[in-house]
């Protein structure tokens, strides 16, 4: 590549570049610039009430305030670097290197899971874990690309009673039997399949 | 009685057939809870403590120290095959094991895995057989401030595993020492970080956290790449296993081991630090230390070694002092005291053929632990031919009771959510995950070290320079640092002074 | 047969879950497993009193019982637990001074009259140990020490803002002033006079009974009204010359407040029952920590002079 060609693709998208650079450092400041306003702001949050303690050399607050105020350096340093950073490359006339991601990443399915998780996290303890964990098999395997009911309703099932038998009968594990009328399914359940 | 009569009747008591089938049982348990993601061994052995009330004392201890050697080799056959550790102290076994895997070596990766743990937990039950007692003289002068100056050398191998991003992974660190704040202080019990919110005290559990960060966000990414877990027949080929590949990491396995054994003996310490030591030295000692990261069988055997090393040293105060220095001998004391045993100097004197036949139950076990790994392993790779979603659902229901079983509370649960959406996002960024886990590891024990050794020795800072044993270590922790970080500091005053200079860089 | 046929499965569900309810009456108490939760980790003192206790009582109550380790918040996660567990006797807890202690310090959200005790089933006195190798052969010298060098011996305690640090407030205040060191690591604490790192040990003998045993810690002086049977040459702190407010270290059996009368008294008898046992016996003696069991309202009130002694510590 020759050196006139570099200089012409350069200012080709100057105007581009300069929105660019915009993005850029929004997008790259914005992580340290979080860390720097936390560090800043958790202090005023680390009681919940005044303290009452006899001081015996350094106090209760000692030791997170040391690393609270070592992150707040830090991103300052790193915010700084990257400024400088940003600033090295437009001087080169550089535009300072993206990440380019190759991998095929279906994000619809990843916030698809995570749903599901924060959905059966709420389960759990108002149905109990036979429930909760039933539903999250089947529909689990269901985001996976299992479309066959019965393998769908086999999986679930059977893997949900052999976790309750490992955990709940063999591990004497409590695991949630949920709340109310859901209790009482739970306890009436794990009697059926000989837990209780 | 010399110690080699002695341990020679216990090696007659634990070739019974009940004491083999006990030690056999155990080990399987604990293979299987530790490569479970999510149920750790200390699960594991916490759920077979009521088991162990039928048993004799004797059969009680060969059953819960064998799920113990199990389950510490366990955790690194899941971060080997699936990249997620089963137990925290398998996490540097993903740095290298993983891409191993992920080149078709699994077969190796594994065979070299069990290989140096076994080897590893073999050196320290000869430690624990022969040089119990002044193992625990030598523990004994350990006072609060050296336990700190280890647990420094601890934090700072961070550094040599950050490869090129320090700063990232010092941010990524101090977070995680900070989130091991959250809950009730140990000096002063005052609640911290809990935003009002009564079950923040119970604190951050890094088993918890590790369990999220690693398992649930991986098992988010299985879904979402649709990435097929089957190991392909061509791969099988270059796994090929010979000896040479274990006399290639002869020196790591040595290294580690001894790395373990002496680490292991401090309370507190444990598995953990002790494979993250054990992991950053070698990558600074091995040749290949720079391609550490992409699979490289010294970075997977030296950590492997190092924390089994650490199952019979851990034993050396249990036993000799009576002093439990981990969750899991702990445990073991627990089971003893329940069956009216008080372990101690007075146990060695008093009924020493029990001492000694769990002696080499140890040497036994770890030596059985090569089939049961091989056994395990096997059937974990053949569960891999199962189709990603259902295994996915699986990791997750494990992981969730993992959590949970943790200390039977629900909010762990939570907390084990929370961190597996954490754990998803820096994946998806860029931004280290294991120094948060070491943070939340060593944070709460460097802080409880480090202000116990204010109050005990009048809040003089200096002690921990000018006490010999932990100034050595504080110093070789400063050696470690620079000596990690020498190529990058070189590089970026390289590039500073280029800057400064006006020239653009080559 | 035909109408149970035409019954939905929810239907049948639902009966099922009637029926068990129905049958979960104190006549048949109790007719299915009582959980324990212990409300420390598995290998503490409590845990130990917690597994030690249910399988004594599995026996008396012919139930299986099993022991939940519910850790967290000195002991308060648990607690919590309990407290919003239904109050059916089907989930008892274990209530310890290190909790009632945090309570006073703001910790949880728990309270003394959220609970039940259904028996204090062990309360043992601190004493003040040295290693063996250590120059105090006496409480004399030890005080006397104390008194002419002030915060220069050093004592490991559990932490700031317990019954051990109480005690060290109360005799610093009466001029023999030493050095808390903290160490909640039970473990590091019980290591830390034999390493020669501290002085002094405050501690209570079931959980260093080996050392004692051994011949490792000599026990200096005792925290309590009187001498302590198995130790008749361990002169009490007030023989002493020193004036304490003696708090025992305990640990109770507990179910919610709200729990029906006759469940108490069935798990009241049991417990009495399983205190009474041989097991028990041996398992006290080993712990330096044979007792009457305490029950009713007399347990109920030494949970809240504990409380109290601890929070009048703590406001000045």
């Amino acid at each position: 590549m020759s050196q006139g060609r570099k200089e012409t693709g350069a200012a080709d998208h100057r105007g581009s570049a300069l929105s660019h650079y915009g993005v850029m450092i929004v997008s790259r400041i914005a992580m340290p610039g979080g860390f720097l306003a936390a560090a800043l702001i958790l202090p005023l949050y680390m009681f919940d009430r005044p303290l009452r303690i006899r001081a015996r050399g350094p106090g209760p607050d000692a030791w997170p305030t040391v690393f609270l105020n070592a992150i707040a350096a830090i991103a300052l340093f790193w915010i700084i670097a990257e400024i400088w950073a940003l600033y090295a490359a437009h001087k080169r006339k550089k535009p300072a290197p993206v990440a380019t991601k190759t991998e095929v990443y279906s994000y619809p399915k990843a916030a698809a899971a995570i749903a599901l998780l924060l959905a059966f996290g709420w389960l759990l303890p108002n149905v109990g874990f036979p429930i909760a964990a039933l539903l999250f098999l089947f529909s689990w395997c269901f985001l996976g690309g299992i479309r066959n009911p019965v393998a769908l309703i086999c999986v679930s099932v059977i893997g949900m009673i052999t976790l309750l038998w490992v955990f709940m009968g063999l591990a004497l594990m409590p695991l949630s039997r949920g709340a109310g009328i859901f209790d009482d399914f739970t306890v009436w359940f794990l009697r059926l399949v000989r837990i209780y | 009685m010399s110690t080699f009569e002695l341990l020679g009747m216990g090696f007659q008591n634990a070739f019974a057939l009940w004491a083999l089938l006990t030690i056999i049982t155990g080990l399987l348990l604990g293979v299987v809870a530790g490569a479970l993601p999510g149920v750790s061994f200390v699960n594991a052995m916490a759920m077979a403590l009521p088991f162990t009330y039928s048993m004799a004392p004797t059969q009680a201890m060969l059953f819960l120290g064998a799920i113990y050697v199990g389950g510490v080799f366990g955790g690194s056959i899941s971060a080997i095959i699936i990249n997620v550790p089963g137990t925290p102290a398998s996490l540097p076994a993903c740095w290298d094991g993983y891409p191993m895997t992920q080149r078709g070596e699994v077969r190796r990766a594994l065979a070299v895995a069990i290989v140096a743990s076994a080897i590893g937990g073999l050196t320290s039950a000869l430690v624990l057989s022969f040089a119990a007692a002044p193992f625990a003289t030598f523990a004994l002068r350990f006072s609060q401030p050296e336990f700190f100056a280890a647990t420094v050398l601890g934090l700072i191998s961070v550094i040599a595993i950050s490869k090129d991003r320090p700063i990232v992974s010092l941010v990524s660190l101090f977070l995680g020492i900070l989130i091991g704040t959250v809950g009730v202080d140990p000096q002063y019990g005052v609640a911290r970080f809990t935003f009002g919110v009564p079950a923040m005290q119970s604190g951050i559990n890094f088993v918890v956290v590790m369990i999220g960060l690693f398992a649930v966000s991986e098992v988010i990414d299985l879904i979402a790449t649709n990435r097929d877990l089957r190991p392909s027949e061509a791969a099988n080929a270059r796994g090929k296993v010979s000896f040479r590949d274990f006399w290639d990491v002869r020196g790591a396995i040595a290294r580690g081991s001894g790395i373990g054994s002496i680490l292991g003996v401090i309370p507190g310490a444990g598995a953990t630090p002790g494979a993250v030591i054990a992991y950053g030295v070698e990558k600074q000692v091995s040749r290949e230390g720079d391609k550490f990261g992409t699979g490289i069988m010294a970075g997977l055997a030296a950590p492997e070694a190092a924390k089994n090393a650490t199952t019979g040293s851990a034993m050396v105060p249990l036993l000799t002092l009576g002093i439990p220095g981990s969750a899991a001998t702990a445990i073991m004391l627990a089971a003893m005291m329940l069956h009216g045993v008080n372990p101690g100097p007075l146990l060695f004197l008093n009924d020493p053929t029990m001492v000694y036949t769990i002696f080499a139950a140890m040497i036994i076990a770890n030596i059985l632990m090569i089939f049961a790994g091989i056994g395990v392993a096997q059937f974990f790779s053949t569960l891999m031919k199962t189709p990603p979603a259902v295994l996915g659902a699986f990791i997750i229901l494990l992981s969730i009771i993992g959590a949970y079983g943790v200390r039977n509370n629900i909010f762990d649960v939570y907390v084990c959510l929370f961190f597996g959406l954490v754990g998803w996002v820096m994946k998806r960024v860029g931004f280290p995950t294991a120094p948060l886990v070491l943070g939340v590891i060593l944070g709460p024990l460097a802080e409880r070290y480090f202000m116990t050794s204010l109050a005990n020795y009048n809040q003089d800072w200096t002690v921990f320079f000018t006490r010999p044993i932990s100034g050595t270590i504080l110093a070789l922790a400063a050696v470690f640092a620079i000596w990690s970080l020498w190529p990058i500091l070189r590089a970026r005053y390289r590039s500073v002074v280029l800057l400064l200079a006006g020239r653009p860089g080559s | 047969m035909n109408r149970i046929g035409r019954m939905t499965l929810g239907n049948v569900l639902i009966a099922g879950a009637f029926v068990m309810t129905g049958a979960a009456t104190a006549q048949t108490y109790p007719d299915r497993p009582i959980e324990l939760i212990v409300t420390f980790g598995p290998g503490g003192g409590a845990d130990v009193m917690g597994r030690q206790m249910a399988q004594i009582l599995e026996g008396e109550l012919g139930v299986s019982i099993p022991v939940t380790n519910v850790g967290g918040a000195s002991g308060n996660a648990g607690l919590t637990r309990l407290r919003t567990s239904p109050a059916d006797g089907y989930t008892m807890g274990t209530l310890i001074s290190l909790t009632v202690a945090s309570w006073a310090s703001g910790i949880g959200d728990n309270a003394p009259d959220d609970f039940r005790i259904i028996g204090i089933v062990q309360s043992t006195p601190s004493f003040l140990f040295v290693a063996a190798d250590s120059p105090f052969e006496t409480a004399e010298q030890l005080l006397d020490h104390a008194r002419a060098n002030p915060g220069e011996l050093t004592v490991a305690t559990s932490g700031y803002g317990t019954q051990d640090d109480v005690a060290l407030i109360i005799m610093a205040d009466q001029g023999f002033d030493m050095v808390n060191v903290p160490f909640s690591a039970p473990g590091e604490r019980y290591a830390a006079p034999l390493g020669g790192h501290t002085d002094v040990i405050y501690e209570e003998p079931g959980d260093v009974g080996q050392f004692i045993d051994s011949g490792e810690y000599r026990s200096l002086m005792i925290f309590a009204e009187d001498r302590h049977p198995e130790f008749p040459d361990v002169p009490t702190a007030g023989e002493m010359g020193l004036d304490m407010v003696y708090l025992n270290t305990f640990r109770t059996l507990a179910v919610p407040a709200a729990t029906p009368e006759d469940v108490v008294a069935r798990l009241e008898e049991a417990v009495i029952a399983a205190a009474a046992s041989e097991q028990w016996q041996a398992f006290c003696a080993q712990t330096y920590t044979c007792l009457e069991t305490l029950t009713g309202e007399a347990a109920q009130a030494e949970i809240r002079i504990f409380y109290e002694a601890i929070a009048a510590q703590l406001e000045d």
